[in-house]
C-alpha cells in the first residue's frame, strides 16, 4: 500500500460534470488509476458507468472538472484524437466486430492503418493473441460464424493489438450466457495477472471480487465508495452499498 | 415482320446501343462519384456545404432529366461554356444520378448501428478512415439493391437524350419510323436492346447480392 502513491499515474479524473441536456449523469466525480492497477466500477443502471467510460475514451465532452492520461489533459479535445484514442483500448457490451472484416482483419485493421505497422508483424502478434484467448482456429472466419463470447474475446484482442496504457471494458458480458460469460472473464482475470491497466464495469460480482484491486461503487453520477474487495463486500459503509449487494445475494435465493 | 428492315438496320442499332451504354456507364460512374462525396459531407455534417448537398438533392430529384438536359445544352452556351452533346448527356445522368446515389447511400449509411463508428474511434481511427474502411464497406453492401435499381433507373433516362440530338437507340428509332414508316420493326429492336441492356444488370445485381452477403 505504501507504494502506491509511487507508482505511475496513468488515468487521472478530477471533479468531472458531464451534462446531457440539463441532467447530470456524472457529478463531481474524481479517480485515479495507477499503473498495472484494475480498478471495478459497479452501480446501479443508470449511475453514469458507461457514460464516464465513453467521457474517458472522448466519445462524449464533459461540461467541468478534466481528464488526465499519462499525465496529458485529454478531456474536451478537438484535435489529435486518434493519438489519445490509441492509448485506450475499449470493448463495448454488444459485440462490435466489424461483420464484413474476418476475425483476423478486425484485430490488424487498426494496427495497419492508424498506428502504420508492418502488416507480418501485427499478423504475427495477433496470431499469439488469438491463441492466448483460444481462438487460433478461427482467425479467417467471420464475426457471424462465431458465438457471442467469441466474438468478445476477438474484440478483447482487437483493443490489445493496439498495446494500449489502459483498457476499458463496458459490461463485456452483459449480452451472453453464463458459459460464456466464464470464458470471456478468464481472459479478462489473465490479462490482470499479465498486469495491464484496466478499468472494468461489470454486473457479476464473483468477477469483480476475483479481478479488483480497488472496487469504485457509483450513484447518481458520483463515486460513493472507493475500496479493497473485501472492504467493499464484507463492510460496506455506505447504506446505498448494502442496499445495492443485497439486491444480488436476494436474485441468488431466488434462483 | 419485315425481317428485311430488321436485319438491315441491326448494325444502327447496336451502335446506338454501344452509345447509349457508354453514356449511361460513364454518367453512372459520376453519379456514384458524387453520390459518395455528398455521403461524406452529409455524415460529417460539414458546414455550408451540407446546405448545399441538400438544396442539390432536392433540386436535381424534383425537375425531370429532360429539362436538366436543356439547362446544360441551351443554358450553359449562353453563359459562355459550349460542350459536346455526349458531355450534355453525361452531365445530365451524373446531375441526376447523383441525388439518387448519395439517397441511397444514406439510407444504407443509416443502418448501420452507431456502435461501429464508435468502435472504429475507439481503435483511432479518422473520421475519414472510418467511413472508408468501417461505414461505407458496410453501407454498400446494404444499400446494393437501392443502388442497382438507382443504375438500371438512369439506364432507361437515357432514352430522353436523343431531344439533344444524340444517336442513342431512343433517336435511331424514332429516326427510322420517320424514314420507313416501320413502326413495329423499329419500336420492337427499341424494346429488344434495352432489354439486352438491362437484363443481364439485373441479374448480375441479384448475384452480387446474392454474394456480398456476409458468410
Ligand atoms: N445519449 C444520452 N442522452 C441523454 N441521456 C443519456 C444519454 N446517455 C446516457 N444518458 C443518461 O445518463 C445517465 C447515465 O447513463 P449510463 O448509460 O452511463 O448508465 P450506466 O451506469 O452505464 O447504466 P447501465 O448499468 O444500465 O448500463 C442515465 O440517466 C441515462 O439516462
Ligand atoms: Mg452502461
Amino acid at each position: 500500500m505504501l507504494d502506491e502513491n509511487k507508482k505511475e499515474v496513468i488515468l487521472e479524473i478530477s471533479h468531472l460534470h458531464k451534462k446531457y441536456d440539463e441532467n447530470f449523469a456524472i457529478k463531481d466525480l474524481s479517480l485515479k488509476l495507477h499503473k498495472r492497477e484494475v480498478v471495478v466500477l459497479v452501480g446501479s443502471s443508470g449511475c453514469g458507468k458507461s457514460t464516464l467510460l465513453r467521457c474517458i475514451n472522448l466519445l462524449e465532452d464533459v461540461q467541468g472538472g478534466e481528464i488526465k492520461l499519462c499525465g496529458e489533459t485529454i478531456s474536451n479535445r478537438k484535435s489529435n484524437l486518434s493519438e489519445i484514442r490509441q492509448k485506450i483500448g475499449m470493448v463495448f457490451q454488444n459485440y462490435e466486430l466489424f461483420p464484413h472484416k474476418n476475425v483476423l482483419d478486425n484485430i490488424i485493421l487498426a494496427p495497419i492503418k492508424v498506428q502504420k505497422r508492418k502488416k507480418e508483424e501485427v499478423i504475427e502478434d495477433a496470431k499469439v493473441l488469438l491463441k492466448r484467448v483460444g481462438l487460433e482456429g478461427k482467425a479467417y472466419s467471420m464475426p457471424s460464424q462465431l458465438s457471442g463470447g467469441q466474438k468478445q474475446r476477438v474484440a478483447i484482442v482487437r483493443a490489445l493489438c493496439m498495446n494500449p496504457e489502459i483498457l476499458l471494458f463496458d459490461e463485456v458480458t452483459a449480452s451472453l450466457d453464463p458459459e460464456m460469460t466464464r470464458e470471456v472473464l478468464e481472459v479478462i482475470l489473465e490479462l490482470a495477472d499479465m498486469g495491464k491497466t484496466m478499468l472494468v464495469v461489470t454486473h457479476e460480482m464473483q468477477f469483480a471480487r476475483a479481478v479488483a484491486d480497488r472496487i469504485v461503487f457509483m450513484d447518481e453520477g458520483s463515486i460513493i465508495e472507493a475500496t479493497i474487495p473485501e472492504d467493499f463486500f464484507e463492510s460496506p459503509n455506505s447504506e446505498k452499498v448494502k442496499a445495492f449487494l443485497d439486491t444480488f445475494t436476494y436474485k441468488q435465493k431466488r434462483k | 415482320m419485315d425481317y428485311e428492315f430488321i436485319i438491315k438496320f441491326l448494325p444502327l442499332y447496336k451502335n446506338a446501343a454501344i452509345l447509349t451504354l457508354k453514356i449511361g456507364i460513364i454518367g453512372i460512374i459520376f453519379a456514384i462519384i458524387i453520390g459518395l462525396a455528398l455521403t461524406i459531407i452529409t455524415f460529417y455534417q460539414v458546414p455550408v456545404l451540407r446546405n448545399i448537398t441538400k438544396f442539390y438533392i432536392e433540386l436535381s430529384r424534383n425537375t425531370p432529366l429532360l429539362i436538366q438536359l436543356f439547362f446544360i445544352y441551351y443554358g450553359l452556351p449562353k453563359v459562355g461554356i459550349s460542350i459536346k452533346a455526349e458531355m450534355c448527356a453525361i452531365l445530365g445522368l451524373a446531375f441526376l444520378g447523383g441525388s439518387y446515389m448519395a439517397e441511397t447511400f444514406r439510407s444504407g449509411i443509416e443502418a448501420i448501428d452507431v456502435i461501429q463508428k464508435e468502435s472504429a474511434y475507439s481503435l483511432g481511427f479518422s473520421k475519414l478512415q472510418t467511413i472508408i474502411y468501417i461505414i461505407l464497406p458496410q453501407a454498400i453492401r446494404v444499400s446494393l439493391h437501392g443502388i442497382i435499381a438507382n443504375i438500371i433507373f438512369l439506364l432507361k433516362e437515357t432514352s430522353v437524350f436523343s431531344a439533344i440530338s444524340i444517336m442513342d437507340l431512343m433517336f435511331t428509332a424514332k429516326d427510322l419510323i420517320g424514314i420507313y414508316y416501320n413502326t413495329i420493326e423499329a419500336l420492337l429492336m427499341l424494346v429488344l436492346f434495352y432489354l439486352i441492356i438491362l437484363l443481364p444488370i439485373s441479374i448480375i445485381g441479384i448475384l452480387i447480392e446474392r454474394k456480398m452477403k456476409y458468410v
